[in-house]
């Protein structure tokens, strides 16, 4: 049983790995390379897993053999795609190594990584069947998704959750979550076991740190790695909120490969698989959330935009190969959204003068203004808080205007606001109970964003590194000066 | 900043390690699991349940129980052979099922009814 519980886990880190060892350059100290590829890898392979799971049941029935079949057949393609097409262009990173006492940064990060851990460990060791979500919508969808008959189908059936009230009935949810459980629990032939559920959040929760300090990495070197891996591990709401087993921390990873990607795109000139890569992070992050959905058309745009203003070579080839990643996955969710899903679940009681009489309240855009502003506070722990760690940076650090205004930043930043934007549109014209929906929601919509909020502010922020040179020539000048004021007697 | 930080988990830590020791399994769905099982024991996996109480609607109540009875589903309005009583306090059964129109089909432990629709 625990043999076949660590293959079923063990797969998507080897596909995913697979997949993106064949689209991503070789980034060179190689540390930071493979760090990169294994975490974006696993969230990859998760996302590919669940699409093939959903896709064979659809297409071919509940058969474990041919959930199987399928699976060996896609880990095959990833193999040989690896052998064959694997990127052989080494990209050498910017920063260099550690040196004297800056070792103390990497040994703290891994101090908060292995607290952190642990945390993840007791709390799903208190709490295994992880938050209110997680029985409610994500693990129970996946129970039933997990059915070897006809009855897979009840996951985005109308009547689930019907008794509990319209606001608990989510059947038109996306399905990756789910689906990669039910993928696992229907391997293991046993839907009650809440190792595979915590082993999910656990890899979202440690593949995303892992994508932020391999991401950093490659961009901008090891100490802002390692300075935007403690900001993630230091915000108090990420390690609760990585124990609970919802959705919203595979969203946020995915927000995050995007904009990773993104900037890779931007800053290489040849390397086509990142352009794939990108696109299948847009594909995962629409089949993970609703909110996802209008990511992946936000961020879409965005890059689109940005690839217009920036004047870069080959833009129709890199739209043909974004499309190539992104389009089967976002046909499946399409699909499943226009022939599957229960109309009006989750927004059924939204109609236009609904939406108009709540627009037209100004005492709820209060309302929504004040709980974002106790949610972010809540994002720390009095003065251990993430936004109080980027000033910090973005003061000693500093802001280099014209990485402010790169069209890749910019399009990174329209594409976090105009979501959040979108979060807030939501939020005012709901037609459930305002306060019961920013209560129950709000907090875990943040945490969507604050993985790539904090990547967002470490890649525009100048290095150590960076402030070191800088600050060198300046102090040789303040030197000299010194010397020829003791000289003239001055 | 880096011990800022290093603070902020460590104190998050010690504070999250005092909660999991005093609220553990704050839904109790381990007991509704287990409190539940026979239900799931004595139906097909597939089986659409209709559902009684002696309480009034309780959202957390009803997806707690409809994790627990999963992949059985709860139902509403659906056709359905089956009802699950779920008791908050001992009574008659019995009586209770017959006062909805149902017909007792087994009794199990901790408040848990199965009862039949008689006529389908």
């Amino acid at each position: 049983m625990m043999l076949v519980l660590g293959l079923t886990l063990l797969s998507p880190l080897i596909v995913g790995y697979l997949i993106a060892r064949s689209l991503l350059p070789a980034y060179k100290p190689a540390w930071a390379g493979v760090l990169l590829t294994t975490s974006l890898g696993a969230g990859l392979g998760v996302g590919a897993l669940s699409f093939v799971f959903f896709l064979t049941r659809l297409l071919v029935g509940p058969s474990t053999a041919a959930a199987l079949t399928s699976e060996l057949l896609l880990a095959g393609i990833s193999g040989a795609a690896c052998w064959v097409t694997r990127n052989r262009e080494e990209v050498k990173i910017p920063g260099g190594t550690p040196s004297g006492w800056s070792w103390l940064l990497p040994a703290a990060l891994l101090v908060a990584a292995s607290m952190a851990l642990a945390l993840f460990l007791d709390t799903s060791a208190a709490d295994p069947y992880g938050n209110w979500d997680a029985w409610a919508i994500w693990n129970l969808r996946a129970k039933l998704l997990a059915q070897q008959d006809s009855s897979w189908r009840n996951a985005f059936s109308t009547a689930l959750n019907q008794l509990a009230g319209a606001g608990a009935t989510h059947g038109d949810y996306p399905l990756l979550l789910s689906g990669y459980i039910a993928r696992c629990w229907s391997l293991l032939g046993s839907v009650d076991d809440t190792t595979v559920p915590i082993a999910v959040a656990g890899l979202f929760s440690f593949a995303t740190v892992g994508l932020m300090v391999g991401g950093l990495a490659v961009l901008r070197g090891w100490s802002a790695a390692t300075l935007g891996g403690m900001v993630l591990l230091g915000t108090a709401a990420f390690l609760l909120d990585s124990s609970w087993q919802f959705a919203d921390v595979p969203l946020g990873f995915y927000y995050l490969a995007v904009l990773i990607l993104f900037f890779l795109v931007m800053g290489s000139q040849s390397t086509s698989g990142l352009h794939v890569l990108a696109g299948l992070a847009l594909g995962c992050a629409a089949w993970t959330k609703d909110e996802g959905m209008l990511f992946a058309l936000v961020a879409g745009g965005s890059f689109l935009a940005s690839l217009l203003v920036s004047r870069k070579t080959g833009r129709n080839k890199t739209l043909v190969l974004l499309a190539a990643g992104a389009l089967p996955a976002l046909a499946i969710v399409l699909y499943f959204k226009i022939f599957l899903a229960p109309k009006g679940s989750s927004w059924g009681p939204l109609t236009l003068s609904v939406a108009l009489h709540n627009l037209a309240n100004p005492s709820r855009y209060a309302r929504i203004l004040r709980a974002i502003w106790d949610e972010v506070l809540q994002l720390g722990t009095g003065i251990a808080h993430p936004l109080i760690y980027l000033t910090i940076l973005a003061i000693c650090l500093g802001v280099p205007r014209d990485r402010l205004r790169q069209p890749v930043v910019v399009a990174s930043c329209a594409a976090l606001l105009i979501t959040f934007a979108g979060y807030c549109f939501m939020y005012t014209v709901t037609p459930y109970s305002l306060d019961w929906q920013l209560g129950t929601s709000l907090g875990r919509l943040l945490i969507q964003l604050v993985p790539s909020g904090i990547f967002l502010c470490m890649a525009v922020f100048r290095t150590a590194e960076e402030t070191a040179i800088q600050a060198a020539p300046s102090g040789r000048k303040s030197e000299k000066k010194r010397a020829a004021k003791s000289r003239t007697g001055r | 900043m880096a011990l800022l930080s290093l603070y902020g988990t460590i104190e998050f830590y010690s504070e999250q390690l005092e909660r999991n020791r005093t609220l553990k399994d704050p839904y109790r769905i381990a007991i509704q699991m287990e409190r539940l099982e026979p239900i799931r024991r004595e139906l097909p996996p597939n089986t659409p349940l209709g559902y009684v109480s002696d309480v009034a609607p309780d959202s957390a109540i009803i997806l707690t129980t409809q994790f627990a009875v999963a992949p059985m589903l709860l139902v509403g309005k659906a056709p359905h052979e089956w009802v699950l009583g779920n008791f908050t306090k001992p009574q008659n059964y019995a009586e209770f099922g017959r006062a909805h129109g149902l017909t007792m089909f087994k009794e199990f432990r901790n408040g848990v009814v199965l009862y039949r629709q008689p006529h389908k």
